[in-house]
């Protein structure tokens, strides 16, 4: 499963000019947009790896979030185990969930919206779990991390170091789904997208493919989930499992073009923003109101737009 | 020993026989033609060799190894390929990365088997539509696609269902000819299922006619068109 990496140029140019962004005298809760546009980018990208290019969609991606931000955290707090090793755990972790879940799934044949709602279960059970689990994870108030501020603990004074590693993040999952696009196994996943019965008369190991898109998204979700934890400094259960977050994944990539490498960076561009300003419109008690939105937006975008929002912008550009 | 030996195979649905007790052989570049009435068990005989169907009772050799029970993607690994009767391309997906992903599973580099996949598109004419959505294609081209996609998995047995239907004469007439210079040329043997008798009773070495899942008859076409009973299931139709 080796590749040569072939980097798409536009790629390139967008990161080295979002690298000479803090030279600017920028508030620094512009920071706070752009990482959580790079952010919602990276773990909607990873999501489009399993359910945009093989059509396996799930909606229970923020389970891996979840783990990924609470592993490390509980390690931190009570073990003095650095975040980064806390990672790698939190990463096998995830991916055991996702191994445990995946494997009979595919194996026995869960197809379209029997897996969606397979996967809907999983953050669900996960939520519950470290709400009553209160000794252990400060239960629904969640569990703030303590603050030692220094590069072995992952912790940062200034929005900056984490905006370029975001930066870092984003950029090494575009170009991993880049030349996913362009290699055998996304030729073999848009195959298994299209129609698996075929795809398995010419030979194609369905349920192998499948899975190993399933663990790659995975693996970079909980990744997400511990830079998540460390940029926050507090998580909670209901932010971090909830299904909102799994919906949101899932409609960033699908709004934008989830068959594209470029397409969930598109969709976080229209989405992250937005809500932001719709929280600072209406404040949090009509936080829901994005939903609303997203909601609005997934049916148009369904009806009219069958390449997404990358889709009407390359169709303008012609 | 035969390239590919199916032994009595029995496949129910319920209870219903699709298949009773069914023995077949296939030797190396030979053209078996399997015909007989709508719901005989053509295509289900199919479906058991390329592991779609478990087959109840009965076994499977292909080259001496049995593959009873294999998933549909060993199989085609092994060198069996089938096409579906109605046709089942990668609908959104161009005419060659369609062709291209059959031709992935030998050859590892996307470049290599654009390569291999636009030879075969040549050779079946099919490269001038190569950049076109297989789901627009005409019904003839979609069926010199599902074709050419088998082909590109380079199959040492290929099992055609009903690639002709729905063709043109002289389209049925040019895959057919590419049938045969496959076989000459790559060794490839072929078990064709066929509704147009009289295209397949020219091309195939041996026939063999399935009615209610059971093998009535079998043999060179000559002596199978003449026999008794297969006219009989074709209500007296001329067969040659």
């Amino acid at each position: 499963m080796f590749w040569k990496i072939p980097c798409p140029r536009n790629l390139l140019i967008v990161t080295v000019l979002a690298t000479v962004v803090p030279i600017l005298p920028l508030p620094s809760y512009v920071f706070h947009i752009l990482i959580m546009l790079l952010f919602f980018s990276y773990l909607s990208t990873a999501w489009t790896i399993v359910s945009g290019y093989g059509k396996q969609i799930s909606l229970g991606h923020s389970s891996f979030v979840g783990l990924g931000a609470y592993v490390p955290t509980l390690l931190l707090v009570y073990f003095g185990i650095t975040p980064w090793f806390g990672a790698a755990a939190g990463i096998a972790v995830s991916l055991t969930v996702a191994l445990l879940i995946g494997f009979p799934a595919f194996k026995f044949g869960l197809r379209g919206p029997h897996f969606s709602f397979a996967t809907m279960a999983l953050p669900a059970i996960l939520e519950s779990i470290f709400i009553s689990a209160r000794n252990v994870t400060g239960g629904s108030l969640g569990i703030s991390i303590p603050y030692k501020e220094s590069w072995v603990y992952f912790q940062f004074a200034s929005k900056i170091p984490y905006y370029y590693i975001a930066l870092l993040m984003w950029f090494l999952a575009a170009n991993l789904a880049f030349s996913i696009e362009r290699n055998w196994f996304g030729y073999y996943l848009m195959a298994i997208r299209e129609d698996e019965d075929a795809a398995g008369a010419v030979g194609i190991n369905v349920t192998r493919c499948k899975l190993i898109a399933l663990l790659l998204s995975v693996a970079l979700t909980a990744w997400g989930g511990v830079f998540y934890a460390q940029y926050n400094l507090y998580i909670d259960p209901a932010t971090l499992f909830g299904l909102p977050l799994s919906f949101q994944i899932a409609t960033t990539s699908t709004i934008g073009n989830p068959k594209r490498w470029i397409g969930p960076t598109i969709g976080a561009l229209v989405l992250v923003p937005f809500s932001e300003i719709l929280r600072i419109l209406t404040g949090a008690t009509f936080g829901s109101l994005s939903f609303l939105f997203y909601g609005a937006l997934l049916m148009i975008v369904a009806r009219f737009l069958p390449d997404g929002l990358l889709g009407l912008m390359t169709k303008r550009a012609k | 020993m035969a390239l590919l030996d199916i032994q009595t195979v029995t496949k129910k649905f319920g209870g219903l026989s699709a298949l009773r007790n069914v023995d077949l052989k296939l030797e190396k570049e030979e053209i078996v033609g399997l015909i007989g009435p709508n719901g005989s068990g053509k295509t289900t005989l199919i479906n058991v060799i390329a592991g779609f169907y478990k087959p109840d009772t009965g076994k499977v050799f292909f080259d001496g190894h049995e593959i009873t029970g294999l998933y549909p993607h060993e199989i085609a690994y092994r060198g069996i390929v089938r096409t579906f009767q109605l046709t089942r391309p990668f609908g959104n997906l161009s005419v060659l990365e369609n062709v291209t992903i059959g031709a992935l599973l030998k050859k590892r580099t996307v470049e290599e088997a654009e390569r291999e996949a636009l030879e075969i598109l040549r050779s079946i004419e099919l490269y001038e539509m190569r950049n076109s959505r297989s789901k627009d294609l005409t019904t003839g081209n979609r069926k010199r696609l599902e074709l050419a996609r088998a082909l590109a998995v380079g199959p040492r047995i290929l099992l055609l269902d009903e690639v002709l239907a729905g063709l043109t004469t002289s389209e049925a007439q040019s895959i057919l000819s590419l049938l045969d210079k496959l076989r000459r040329e790559h060794g490839v043997s072929f078990l064709i299922v066929e509704h147009i008798v009289r295209a397949i009773m020219t091309i195939s070495d041996r026939i063999a006619v399935l009615d209610a899942g059971e093998k009535i008859a079998e043999g060179k076409p000559d002596s199978v068109a003449a026999d008794e009973t297969v006219r009989a299931i074709y209500l007296g139709k001329e067969l040659v």
